[in-house]
């Protein structure tokens, strides 16, 4: 409804801890983009996405009495999403992950090799030389804890600490994360993988 | 003079370096062409992830999620208790009436006609008048029960006396508040749930 598109995110956050749906609705509406944006950076599928974009909003909703109104709602519920889309990573890691690794010695860190398959899907294939795309790929490309580092720190602008904090891992592992996430995208944009 | 580490050039761009450390980073970038080709090519990259566009939306998906948080008031309980409400009300008042219609009741009634039947009519009939709307819509729900009893077993329901009748309509109105009880317990849950 017209209506809602005017009302500050306050208002509508407030509106929506009371049950009010359709001021949620509203907030969806607003941040459905950037959300989808985030869970696509790091899942690569459209489909996956929508599904947990979409539940990342109903996670937040079923949260919202807890949620402080006075905050920014972007941040928040892109933490949700972030959490989604990696748990989805892990448990996609550990399912798609053989049983018996193929005996190949000498062979690199098998997670950097986890590239998914995104050869079917036919907008890639016409876009592939494309610069955004190569790093799209890029990213993708990476192993997961390295594609959250990326985008908790480029995408969502997060401090060195509040990374630590949201990836609950010491403050030393985010930055060696972080560093080395940025050498393989370099690498690889520069065309040395 | 040692080159500056790949983690002092991450530091230098994320701005995480103090304002001595800064410094000296610079002094150092100043006179090295290699740290220089360091930086740059780290801050090529922190400017493709910068200027990476958003992926389009496929499909608003405000919709779904409006669906999956707000459902709609359990229509299928609603229609349970409706239906048993509606079901307990008429089978009591079937039972009610065949039991007043069958002729031993008959003349039980026949036995001890007289005043104080009388009396409890028009009792009946005071409490009758002053009784609200939802007597009203139980009369009609009677009524057009009893019609269509009437039209199946028109002999002994057509003899009942106006003392059966008013019973009949009493205890129907009575089982039909309890029914309009059942009914609005749905509700009254809904109206708590949403504060
Ligand atoms: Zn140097």
């Amino acid at each position: 409804m017209d209506s809602w598109a005017g009302l500050p995110e306050q208002r509508l956050l407030t509106l929506a801890q009371r049950g009010v749906a359709d001021a949620y609705g509203e907030l969806v509406r607003r941040y459905q983009g950037e959300l989808y944006n985030v869970v696509y950076r790091l899942l690569g599928d459209q489909h996956e996405s929508l599904d947990l974009t979409q539940e990342s909003f109903v996670q937040a909703y079923n949260a919202l009495a807890s949620f402080d109104t006075s905050r920014p709602f972007g941040p928040w519920i892109k933490r949700i999403a972030t959490n989604l889309a990696l748990n989805w990573l892990q448990r996609r890691h550990v399912l798609t992950t053989p049983l018996t690794r193929p005996a190949q010695p000498g062979a690199e860190e098998p997670e950097e090799l986890a590239l998914p398959d995104v050869s079917t899907e036919p907008e890639r294939v016409y876009l592939a030389g494309e610069r955004h795309e190569l790093l799209r790929q890029a990213l993708l490309a990476l192993p997961p804890h390295y594609r959250a580092v990326i985008e908790l720190r480029h995408f969502q602008e997060l401090s060195y600490e509040e990374i630590a904090v949201a990836l609950k891992l010491p403050l030393s592992d985010v930055k060696s994360n972080l560093f080395r996430a940025r050498q393989l995208l370099r690498k690889r944009l520069e065309g040395e993988v | 003079m040692s080159h500056l580490s790949l983690e002092t050039l991450n530091h230098y761009l994320d701005n995480e370096l103090d304002g001595a450390e800064r410094a000296a980073a610079e002094t150092h970038m100043a006179t090295c062409g290699q740290c220089q080709r360091q930086l740059a090519a780290l801050q090529e990259l922190f400017l493709a992830l910068e200027t990476l566009p958003p992926a389009p939306l496929p499909r608003d998906m405000t919709a779904g999620v409006l669906a999956r948080i707000a459902p709609p008031p359990a229509p299928a309980r609603w229609t349970w208790r409706a239906w048993v409400a509606l079901a307990v009300q008429l089978a009591a008042a079937l039972i009610l009436a065949f039991t007043l219609a069958s002729p031993a009741v008959q003349s039980l009634f026949a036995v001890g006609n007289g005043v104080s039947f009388d009396g409890l009519l028009a009792t009946f009939n005071g409490l009758w008048l002053r009784a609200d709307s939802w007597l009203v819509s139980a009369q009609t729900v009677t009524s057009t029960w009893m019609n269509q009893a009437t039209s199946v077993a028109p002999g002994p329901l057509a003899a009942l006396a106006p003392l059966q009748w008013a019973l009949l309509l009493a205890v129907t109105g009575l089982l039909w508040l309890v029914g309009t009880g059942l009914l609005l317990t749905p509700q009254r849950g809904t109206m708590n749930a949403e504060r």
